[in-house]
């Protein structure tokens, strides 16, 4: 019998341990995590596929990633029932600026850099002089029902959960387990540990704004609008290194009066909530296999801001990590050792 | 002669209550009196989803009136969304993607092309978009005006700022005579028996409205079949063009005809909850009358005829008439020193 564990229930634990499940049915496989939807990063997040704050991470990489998650998603969206909006992103820069194209660009629906007089009309509509942009129809997840349909298949397919807090990769829990997929996001930082992984805070003001159907991203102020089929998410901020998980007031005033500038109809809105997630940020992905100690650990973390933009696509490079390792796995194994 | 003119706007659709507000901001001394049968929820107006999309045919007494028309319109509407108010009038904007199986024509919109912000052909991946079968395609920038929120909101602020509202119905224009000095006649299908006017012709159309808030961006296939989001998550699903049809019944036919071709644009449409079920007969003319005439006595700017696309253009055409009105009543002064 072979036994697996994945380290983590947010959405790449979730969907690491699906996708294993689901693939090699005789397998045990097993989740571990201290917290569940709706309470994990994920949980908060705007919702929106777009590859950002992943670092260093290759283009190349982010593309096969995210495209595949992109492709996920539109599935979904068409097929109906969870909670996954299509709509177009603006992108925007006040400064002048050469825009690269990245590799995903003919990948996704309608990519194509914002003429004068596209960048003259967002400009007037929302009282910002905007120099350069893109757009491209993208998706925007309502992240805790994402996570409750990850969650249900992983149960249908006969999956576990246990409710463990794992301090180090070398954990006593982990002990009858011949794999272990580690996607601990932040936390990697002391199980693993990795000090490379550092947290990237983000505050945000969830509002009641349904009529709004577009995402907007102010890249240099730092302001953005994602509106999802349930609420609208105002953000930002980017806090490298910040620890705090309380509200900010200063930062509640920056989202709410720069929001409520761009897009005027926001200022009688009612605010539901405000948040803040630690982004796992880490210089680059951490998206490999390691033998260690006679136990192969496959590390999936350090997603940073883009968590949800690539989660189906690591979760398919974890799964061929595991089939290029299953020949050093006999299924007879846990029998081999008595 | 009095100061202020008694000025009465027959109608309390979205051409009627645009007619009062422009008058009112305008012609600040004028007495404005709103005489309608039908308002808010029960007016054509209120039916229809609202989206900024003349079509081709859409018609003025002249092309350079026709393009005046939709510019303006264009215009009025973007001063409310930019505006704080802009939820409470109704006013959302979002994309749209309109694809046909066989017609290239039926993508393009030589109306608004130039004038809304994105207008493009769409690439290949996005053919596929909603299935097999669509051959081409346009994506374009727009906004919408639901009337269900519009209505209220321009009614509510016509009183506040002093104007009049009497429920009845206007049988014929002569019953107007000398009580008002200039009369718009914003009746839409009521003109038809109002003026006589055997050039209206009722085109009939129904929509579903559902439940789809995670439905963002509007879809057309091949012009019939409409997906448009809504406020409050609710979408209208359509639709219908019936000519020369006088039918304000519910069509279970045509209901279960547009669910099906809206589902089979978009499957996920198949566990939307139907909240209701509206028809709709939209005035017809070509051209849109927008024109003075002293008809028993009474001086009247009409202002109906609008179609499918009164929601879209009932600011260009008010504009109009309001200047229309205005140069009539001067003409009248004139006459009377």
């Amino acid at each position: 019998m072979v036994k697996i564990c994945v380290i983590g229930a947010g959405v790449n634990g979730l969907t690491c341990a699906l996708k294993i499940k689901e693939k090699y049915k005789d397998f045990d496989v097993t989740i571990f995590s201290d917290e569940f939807t709706p309470n994990t990063t994920g949980d908060g997040s705007g919702g929106l596929w777009y590859p950002y704050l992943c670092g260093d991470t290759s283009q190349e990489n982010l593309t096969k990633w995210g495209i595949e998650t992109y492709s996920f998603l539109y599935d979904l969206w068409y097929t109906g029932g969870k909670h996954i909006s299509l709509m177009p992103m603006y992108e925007l820069y006040r400064q002048k600026k050469q825009l690269s194209r990245p590799l995903w660009a003919d990948l996704v629906f309608g990519y194509r850099e914002l003429d004068m007089r596209q960048l003259d009309y967002l400009s007037t509509m929302h009282s910002v002089e905007y120099s350069a942009g893109r757009t491209f129809t993208t998706f925007v997840i309502q992240a805790p029902k994402l996570l409750e349909y990850l969650y249900k298949r992983f149960k249908d397919a006969n999956g576990e959960v246990a409710t463990a807090k794992i301090t180090s990769l070398s954990d006593p829990l982990l002990q009858e387990f011949r794999v272990i997929v580690n996607c601990t996001g932040l936390r990697a930082r002391d199980v693993v540990p990795d000090t490379r992984v550092f947290p990237i805070r983000g505050q945000i003001a969830r509002v009641k704004a349904p009529w709004l159907n577009y995402t907007i991203v102010d890249e240099d102020s730092g302001h953005y609008i994602i509106p999802n089929d349930a609420i609208c998410v105002l953000g930002g901020t980017h806090q490298n290194n910040d620890y705090r998980t309380e509200i900010d007031a200063g930062n509640t005033g920056f989202i709410l009066n720069g929001c409520r500038q761009m897009i005027p109809s926001l200022k009688s809105v009612e605010v539901v909530k405000h948040w803040v997630g630690l982004r796992p940020g880490r210089d680059e992905i951490r998206l490999e296999a390691e033998e260690r100690k006679g136990k192969i650990y496959i590390h999936n973390y350090g997603h940073g801001g883009s968590g949800l933009t690539l989660f189906w696509g690591c979760g398919e490079n974890v799964l061929q990590l595991l089939e290029q390792n299953l020949g050093s796995i006999k299924p007879h194994d846990a029998k081999s050792k008595l | 002669m009095t100061d202020s003119p008694n000025i009465a706007i027959v109608g309390a659709g979205v051409v009627g209550l645009t007619v009062a507000r422009l008058l009112q901001s305008e012609q600040r001394h004028c007495n404005l009196t709103i005489i309608a049968d039908a308002f808010k929820e029960d007016t054509t107006s209120a039916v229809a989803a609202g989206i900024f999309r003349p079509g081709t045919s859409f018609k003025g007494s002249t092309d350079g009136h026709t393009k005046k028309w939709i510019r303006d319109s264009w215009h009025y509407w973007q001063e409310i969304l930019k505006s704080p108010e802009a939820s409470q009038a109704g006013l959302m904007t979002f994309s749209a993607y309109i694809f046909s199986k066989k017609h290239y024509s039926v993508t393009r919109n030589h109306l608004i092309e130039d004038l809304v912000p994105i207008y493009r052909a769409v690439d290949d991946n996005e053919l596929s978009l909603c299935g097999d079968g669509w051959k081409y395609g346009s994506y374009f920038s727009t906004v919408k005006i639901g009337c269900d929120r519009y209505l209220p909101w321009a009614e509510g602020k016509f009183i506040q700022d002093g104007g009049k509202i009497l429920t009845g119905r206007v049988d014929n224009i002569a019953s107007l005579r000398g009580k008002y000095d200039l009369v718009f006649n914003c009746t839409g299908f009521g003109a038809k028996a109002l003026c006589n006017d055997h050039d209206l012709v009722p085109i009939r159309g129904q929509v579903l409205k559902v439940r789809a808030p995670w439905l963002k961006t509007a879809f057309y296939g091949d012009y019939d079949t409409y997906v448009i989001p809504g406020f409050d998550g609710v979408a209208t699903l359509g639709g219908v063009r019936q000519y020369d049809s006088y039918n304000t019944d519910v069509c279970r036919h045509d209901s279960a005809a547009i669910l099906e071709r809206c589902c089979a644009m978009l499957p996920a449409l198949k566990s939307a909850e139907v909240v209701a079920h509206r028809v709709g007969l939209r005035p017809h003319r070509v051209p849109v009358r927008v024109e003075p005439e002293v008809l028993d006595g009474v001086k009247v700017v009409h202002c109906y005829g609008h179609g499918g696309y009164g929601v879209t253009c009932a600011p260009g055409t008010a504009i109009d008439a309001v200047s229309i009105g205005v140069d009539l009543f001067k003409c009248n002064m004139r006459n009377k020193l």
